[in-house]
């Protein structure tokens, strides 16, 4: 293959997983590392490099967006930040050292368990926990608009939040992606924030968290510049595309579709770790 | 409060508008660049080599880019985007006096620099003084 045939079906590539990305509150790298991998044969570790990349660009795309939609509660992405951004770069550091064959089992586990999770419909939660006064000190309780006026909401566990935080940035650095599905669940589902503010927020998070992973792969070697050029372009372009979908898609069709997607995936990078193709 | 959080959420959008935009820019001319001058290569990335010493360090890459040569433009433009969300937070978090010295040394931003210490002289009206004495609270 020549950089003239290369470069398009990675653009293209790119272009859908961007789009599926900002839909999802994912940083498309899900769906660009398993393209390159399984489709373009090209070596893990050139894919998070690229998909780092990706991560940063949908990211900082769609946040931008969302931030003036009001959907985005930039409190609570500055406070958990900071604990994502220290687990990326603790979890950048693993990852150069951990052969590939274990990220990709560990890649598929957090897909599978993204897709799980994901899957379960919402219990009523918000009545069995009070709201954390951690929430009122920090200012983080806010409203969202919605089609029916401004809805407001109050924050729960705000520590259990960070911790969980630590862990999706360690996640985020080792396996170059956004792991924008593990920020979603701890501020949907253990702070109980809405889904869409969890959504619209975890971009908000997921660039600095990239940026600072990307910086120590990038010194590594491991962000080619043909790879990462066409998948920077193409998830620019379709993240673009994709937020100006999220305020008109329903929130369970969402969830199911993000579920299936992941969950394919995931499947597909266990198996190869197992079978060594890697 | 309101006030000052849509503030800064203008701030933000437009430094992550700006820093993607122009890290955009730069990527695809560099990648125009290189489809012209290595369109025809074969290209297989089944095997992991690191990257050349070009491709990596950071004064090496600007010294290539320098000189146009498409990789290491490509890369500018990805440095760029790497330093993009991690400007947004310097610019609005780190430290408010900071920012308008340094961006009072640079032509360009001292418009900015001079709204930066206006806002900071009428106190409480500027959002990024609310935002430290809120978090110090």
């Amino acid at each position: 293959m020549t950089v003239a045939e290369f470069t398009p079906i990675v653009f293209a590539a790119a272009l859908a997983a961007g789009f599926v990305g900002s839909l999802t509150g994912r940083g498309g790298g899900v769906i660009v590392t398993p393209v390159l991998t399984l489709f373009l044969h090209v070596d893990l570790r050139y894919a998070i490099g690229a998909s780092l990349v990706s991560v940063i660009a949908t990211s900082s795309g769609a946040a931008a967006t969302y931030v003036r939609e009001g959907l985005s509660n930039i409190r609570i992405g500055m406070l958990l930040e900071v604990a994502t951004t220290l687990g990326a770069l603790f979890g950048a550091c693993l990852g150069t050292h951990v052969p590939i064959r274990i990220l990709s089992i560990v890649f598929g586990v957090i897909l599978l368990q993204a897709a799980w999770q994901t899957a379960r419909t919402h219990t009523g939660l918000s009545k069995a926990v009070p709201p954390d006064p951690l929430g009122e000190k920090f200012k983080l309780n806010s409203s969202y608009r919605t089609p029916e006026g401004e809805e407001s909401y109050v924050v729960h566990r705000v520590k259990t939040g960070f911790a969980l935080m630590l862990g999706a940035g360690t996640i985020s650095g080792l396996l170059g992606i956004g792991s924008g599905s593990l920020k979603v669940i701890a501020m949907d589902r253990a702070m109980q924030i809405p889904f869409k503010v969890s959504t619209a927020t975890s971009n908000f998070m997921i660039g600095v968290t990239a940026a600072a992973s990307a910086s120590i792969y990038l010194s590594r070697g491991y962000v080619s510049p043909a790879i990462a050029m066409p998948v920077m372009l193409g998830v620019l372009r379709g993240s673009t595309l994709g937020t100006r979908f999220l305020s008109r898609l329903s929130v369970p069709l969402l969830r199911r579709v993000f579920a299936m997607v992941v969950g394919a995936v995931a499947i597909e990078m266990i198996a190869n770790g197992i079978r060594g193709v890697v | 409060m309101k006030m000052t959080d849509r503030v800064i959420e203008e701030d933000v959008r437009v430094l992550l508008k700006a820093g993607v935009l122009i890290s955009g820019v730069t990527t695809l001319t560099g990648g125009i660049l290189f489809l012209i001058r290595h369109g025809g290569d074969p290209v297989s990335y089944e095997i992991f080599h690191s990257q050349p010493r070009i491709d990596r360090i950071i004064p090496e890459i600007l010294a290539g880019a320098w000189k146009l040569r498409a990789r290491s433009i490509i890369q500018l433009g990805i440095l760029l985007l790497i330093a993009t969300p991690v400007g947004r937070n310097y610019r609005d978090r780190a430290c408010p006096l900071l920012y308008s010295l340094i961006s009072g040394c640079r032509c360009k931003l001292k418009q900015e620099a001079r709204d930066v210490r206006m806002s900071l002289a009428s106190s409480t009206d500027c959002p990024v003084v609310e935002r430290v004495m809120g978090c110090a609270r």
